[in-house]
């Protein structure tokens, strides 16, 4: 999962887990479930951040403004979900990398190091884009807070080891309940094809790529309502961790949406952490959509399109190892292949028929609400599912 | 020399380099001496605390993911981490005393390393502070009283506490840039972030035993399917 700071990666993450867990018309065919080992992260499980983004639909009223400042994450964290069909045993393990925002970028040390190799093993790339940036801010703030050029240059390193190894690319704007409301999120998509073009064209440029647009709304309640400058409560000149809005007199309201009068010991000012490589980059704030509370959109898509991704992919590994079976390592491969399918409990034609069958219900989306396949490459044609 | 990095969120998490009145970002083009084992302890969760050699020679003193005072809406802390590292094997010996007395106080070191660094308009670190902390290890021979930690200072066995469920998911990734043998060594301690302290009891033994024992549970849990 790539994108910059606080876009909203790891609720991605945490939507698809929620909406496939509770959805009901995909809750009776799958159970999702997350092993990932919390205990290396400070116990900061991603359901936690999903309660704290959707309980800001209790906790705000109608009519204030609100931000929230998360901190980001400062390593790599692996999550390690997996998916069950409801009536057969044996799981699909799937690991998501959620990567910090500033390690996209090629300047940094850690790229080199520890981002290169993990663009090299990885078969899906979901890059979150803060879509209130994308549509309302100057081209250099968007490119600087959605680390645009640093995703063209990053992505470069994606390797296609053969023509069965495909690789997915899936453009996530986020965010997107004001344009998704107003019927505007054709708008958002425009958008995202003329500032990630270059990227859109490289990524279509290679062989055995899909790449798909795919917005969501992570919450459904809570809109975007306008940019800020980057404001931050100081006490006796030492800044706080409180976030604001400049002043209008002497009244400011903070990230939870109270209002404060500012006198002595505190002051207002610009907040020193809000750029990105030397841009400024200013605050999105929201508002709660009345009369709507939690009612996601979409979220439970990325999880159905990787899926089918990875059974396409597994589909054509096996039509691969079939047509390479003859002779004495043939034989050894596919015993292999049986072997650990057999030991992970896998029944992938169980899999595929479901698959099958919710493509044909309409249940995966391939357009409408702004979902686009914007690619396809031939290999993907070749499997009929 | 000894040289001290920390990774702090200053408009994003970055590596520095603390010097004396200077605290300089660590970038790709200017690595400021940053071994490449300390990128990697820098960018993964895992490893709480580890005091030992790398493969490239470097003598390497890491904390990690320590919490500042500052929270987040989540009630989730800032958090930085800290590293000191030396080619010279004349520093090893003070390296371990200071790495046996923030082990055993992990906690006491966290509130303090965390909160010398401040913002006005730049990021500053409290240098001073962290010297005294410095010569107080120097001058400090009651530490060496304890028999545990006098054994432990002497000794020449890695110190590593982790906070993964087990000590091995938190070791493997470390053996492209650790010796895997020399890891195994040492005294591997398990945090608990509940606690915030060592758990008792918690020295883990890696072999063959629990690998046979992991067979057993998935051949158990196939039959059951």
């Amino acid at each position: 999962m790539l994108g910059g700071r606080r876009v909203g990666k790891s609720t991605i993450l945490a939507g698809v887990m929620e909406t496939l867990g509770n959805s009901a018309a995909l809750s009776s065919h799958f159970i999702c479930e997350d092993s990932t080992d919390y205990k290396a992260y400070s116990n900061f499980s991603i359901k936690k951040k999903y309660r704290a983004l959707t309980s800001m639909l209790d906790t705000q009223k109608p009519g204030t403004i609100f931000m929230t400042r998360g901190m980001g994450d400062s390593k790599i964290q692996k999550y390690n979900i997996s998916i069950r069909l409801s009536d057969k045993p044996g799981r699909l393990m799937v690991d998501f990398y959620d990567v910090p925002g500033e390690f996209t970028n090629p300047q940094k040390v850690e790229f080199q190091s520890e981002m290169l190799p993990l663009i090299s093993d990885c078969d899906v790339f979901i890059v979150g884009i803060d879509t209130p940036y994308l549509m309302e801010c100057a081209e250099s703030v968007n490119n600087a807070h959605n680390r645009i050029t640093d995703l063209e240059v990053s992505l470069q390193n994606i390797i296609v080891k053969g023509k069965t190894d495909l690789k997915m690319v899936m453009l996530v704007p986020l965010k997107c309940e004001k344009w998704l409301e107003c019927g505007d999120i054709d708008k958002v998509i425009e958008k995202v094809k003329e500032r990630y073009g270059v990227l859109l064209k490289t990524l279509s440029a290679y062989p055995s790529m899909m790449v798909s647009i795919l917005p969501i709304a992570t919450v459904g309640g809570i809109r975007y309502k306008q940019m800020y400058p980057a404001m931050i409560v100081k006490r006796d000149g030492i800044y706080t961790g409180y976030s604001c809005t400049p002043e209008v007199g002497s009244e400011v309201v903070v990230g939870d949406g109270g209002r404060y009068k500012i006198q002595s010991p505190y002051s207002v000012g610009y907040d020193p952490e809000a750029k990105v490589d030397g841009v400024t980059i200013p605050n999105s704030w929201y508002e709660l959509i009345p009369g709507v509370g939690y009612a996601p959109k979409n979220c439970e898509q990325t999880a159905l399109h990787i899926l089918r991704f990875l059974i396409v992919k597994t589909m054509l590994k096996q039509q691969e190892n079939e047509k390479a079976s003859d002779g004495f390592f043939g034989y050894i491969r596919g015993a292999m292949n049986i072997f650990l399918n057999w030991w992970n409990g896998i029944d992938y034609d169980a899999f595929k028929n479901l698959v099958a069958e919710l493509q044909k219900e309409g249940k995966i989306k391939d357009s409408g609400d702004g979902i686009e396949l914007y690619h396809i490459c031939n290999e993907w044609k070749e499997v009929e599912l | 020399m000894m040289t001290v990095y920390a990774q702090y969120s200053f408009g994003g998490y970055k590596i520095f380099r603390l010097a004396e009145n200077a605290v300089e970002e660590v970038t790709g083009l200017n690595r400021l001496g940053l071994p490449q084992s300390g990128i990697q302890l820098f960018s993964h969760y895992g490893i709480k605390f580890i005091c030992t050699s790398d493969i490239d020679g470097n003598y390497i003193l890491f904390v990690n993911d320590m919490p500042c005072k500052e929270k987040d809406d989540m009630g989730r802390s800032k958090t930085c981490s800290m590293l000191i590292t030396s080619k010279d094997k004349a520093d090893v010996p003070l390296m371990r005393r200071i790495a046996v007395m923030i082990a055993f106080e992990l906690d006491v070191f966290e509130s303090f390393f965390s909160s010398l660094f401040s913002i006005k308009e730049t990021l500053a670190f409290n240098s001073t502070d962290f010297k005294a902390f410095f010569d107080s290890v120097c001058i400090d021979a009651s530490m060496l009283s304890d028999r545990l930690r006098s054994t432990i200072a002497i000794k020449s066995n890695p110190i590593i506490i982790y906070t993964t469920s087990d000590a091995k998911t938190a070791l493997e990734p470390l053996y492209n840039r650790f010796e895997k043998k020399n890891l195994r060594k040492g005294f591997l301690l398990k945090w608990d972030e509940n606690t915030r302290n060592i758990k008792d009891n918690s020295i883990e033994r890696i072999g063959f035993m629990p690998l046979i024992k992991k067979i057993i549970n998935k051949i158990v849990t196939i039959w059951k399917n």
